[in-house]
């Protein structure tokens, strides 16, 4: 992060006017660079925001003109139990979800953290499941809880625990097994950010432990967890948002089914807009989402300066 | 700090006959052994989705089946879900319009980057921290609410159902993401390289292009790959803002499949081996750049 913004070096020149530093030459350079830029997202991004804010004030279905009813979309919102067991689902999704992939990236981190032979090869092996893109992690996992042909109810019955679990079609693990997915997904993300802040923490520290008589268990809780848990909430913080946005396995895994059991916000919304066509309600609860993703947005950036900005 | 040995040579080293020695040595080559039993069996598993996707796309067979009986797979594999999924699907299509949209994205959004980037990055006016700190903003809206708008407005003005409006669409999309990667870059150059490029009679156009853009190549490229990267995965806008089954990219395209052929799981397979060849490619050769991506992007 810069903090050496030179901007207020620019009064020191005693110019004339006030305002004159709009004019400089850097100023004039610098908003011509961002033109482009700020008129992309002006288009793309600024403007559909306020449009979606407007939306959910009003009833509308594609045709004619939104009508305005007020809070009304969000009065209804709110008295519905569905919604509370998205909003729920969401939470699991976005932050349980991530916790556990931010503890199996620190498991794999812990154990590529030491010189052995092959140890480029496997770290390159555990990146892989980040090049595999979304739709074809969908499909593979679909196989992977099949219940005839899918390899975990495969193992289920060769030690004969049970028949088979009907994984995905099941309300109590429908929403659990899409979690898996995206967990195997993104723990190599934060296997690497933790393997990278793990080189940054000072030999000597470890040195003196061991000369203390401290135990690995020991100097891991007192040495490597401190020294990565700056770092950890930020990823941590960021993954999660992420995950609020991420549509695609739910949608193309269970579809948020069966039922609610494994609805999220982004499904849900697309759900309402496109297939019930309520445009004006569907736009309402993406504002709640908006509201959820600014305020934890807010505090990202809060940890994030006070924590890895000073670096 | 562990220091593993390797197991093939540790014990022939011992020459020294004290037993102390010997067994501190065997307690050693044992740590090593476990070690790497639990680590390649923890590779394995996590490599094991995509190993069974590769088996059931040549030929459709239940894992019990093949866990007794591997000869069977082997002896009736064949290409035919391949086969079918060019000849008898719209996969090239689909491909070709990801392709075309995931590329040209990258390439526009790239260039309105750089100068993004080095506009934030490296000169000094009022309010660059302020728009840094938009572009970080526009990162926390929903895509799904700026999607509903959009489509309505799409429609509107004819870019509905056209890859255009998907490219410009996906390039608003990757822009802040871009910009906020290659910005880190920029501020680490020294300052003194396009003074002395103006000096030497360069436009300030000219210092960027013929002195920054050249140096800060690798950092383009790792900016590239990550851009890419999202607008081949992207499935919410072309999901909205495409209808026509022509036009469709892949992720929404082979969605469709689920439904259409839900047990034809050795199509699926191909068609999520296929999507994911592109990637792969990319991953293996410009894979430094990539890791330098993923373990500074977030930390920078």
């Amino acid at each position: 992060m810069a903090t050496k913004d030179k901007s207020d070096d620019m009064r020191s020149f005693d110019l004339p006017r006030e305002y004159y530093h709009w004019f400089s030459k850097e100023s004039v350079w610098g908003w011509l660079f961002l033109l482009p830029t700020l008129f992309a997202l002006g288009l793309v991004s600024v403007y559909p925001i306020f449009r979606g804010i407007y939306l959910g004030f009003t009833q509308y279905d594609g045709i004619g003109d939104p009508q305005w009813i007020g809070l009304e979309n969000y009065a209804r919102i709110l008295g519905w139990t569905e919604m509370w067991i998205v909003l729920r689902n969401t939470l699991v999704w976005a932050f349980a979800a991530v916790v556990i992939m931010a503890l199996v990236g620190l498991g794999f981190a812990t154990l590529l953290n030491r010189d052995f032979k092959g140890r480029s090869v496997a770290t390159t092996l555990l990146l892989l499941p980040w090049a595999v893109p979304f739709i074809a992690i969908a499909f593979n996992w679909r196989l992977m809880y099949s219940f005839e042909l899918g390899p975990l109810n495969g193992v289920l019955r060769m030690i004969g625990v049970s028949d088979g679990v009907p994984w995905l079609a099941s309300s109590r693990y429908a929403l659990f097994s899409v979690a898996l997915a995206w967990i195997w997904r993104n723990f190599p993300f934060f296997m690497l950010t933790f393997l990278a802040a793990m080189k940054g923490i000072p030999n000597d520290l470890y040195e003196a432990a061991r000369v203390d008589g401290s135990t690995k268990l020991d100097t891991f809780r007192h040495i490597t967890l401190p020294f990565l848990q700056p770092i950890a909430i930020v990823v941590t913080l960021l993954m999660s948002l992420w995950s609020l946005n991420h549509f695609t396995l739910i949608y193309v895994m269970t579809g948020g089914g069966p039922g609610t059991s494994s609805m999220v916000l982004p499904v849900y919304i697309y759900r309402r807009a496109f297939h019930l066509r309520e445009y004006g309600l569907a736009s309402a609860i993406a504002v709640v989402m908006l509201t959820i993703m600014l305020t934890y947005g807010l505090i990202y950036l809060r940890l994030y300066r006070e924590d890895v900005g000073g670096q | 700090m562990a220091t593993e040995t390797d197991p093939q040579h540790a014990p022939e080293t011992g020459s020294e006959s004290e037993s102390g020695l010997l067994t501190e040595r065997y307690v050693e080559l044992g740590k090593a052994i476990g070690f790497h039993a639990l680590l390649w069996s923890l590779v394995t598993i996590v490599l094991f989705p995509v190993l069974w996707m590769i088996v059931v796309s040549v030929n459709q067979i239940a894992f019990d089946t093949f866990v007794s009986d591997p000869a069977a797979w082997f002896s009736d594999a064949s290409m035919s879900a391949y086969d079918q999924m060019v000849n008898e699907t719209r996969f090239l299509t689909w491909f070709t319009n990801s392709a075309i949209v995931s590329v040209s994205a990258t390439v526009v959004s790239i260039v309105v980057c750089l100068l993004g980037a080095y506009s934030i990055g490296r000169l000094h006016f009022r309010g660059r921290q302020t728009v840094a700190t938009f572009l970080l903003i526009t990162q926390m809206f929903p895509a799904i609410l700026i999607a509903i708008p959009l489509f309505l407005v799409f429609r509107d003005i004819g870019l509905f159902n056209t890859l255009t409006g998907l490219v410009i669409a996906y390039v608003a999309f990757t822009l802040p993401f871009a910009i906020w990667m290659l910005r880190g870059f920029y501020e680490n150059l020294p300052t003194s390289l396009e003074e002395a490029a103006m000096i030497d009679g360069c436009t300030r156009v000219g210092a960027v292009f013929r002195v920054i853009v050249p140096l800060s190549a690798p950092a383009i490229a790792t900016t590239a790959i990550f851009t890419w990267v999202l607008a081949w995965n992207e499935f919410v806008f072309a999901l909205v803002l495409i209808n026509d089954p022509d036009k469709k990219t892949l992720p929404p395209g082979m969605s469709e499949w689920i439904g259409q052929y839900s047990l034809n799981w050795d199509l699926l397979m191909a068609g999520a081996l296929g999507a994911t060849l592109p990637m792969l490619v990319i991953f293996f050769f410009l894979q430094s750049y990539i890791v330098k991506g993923l373990s500074e992007g977030a930390v920078k």
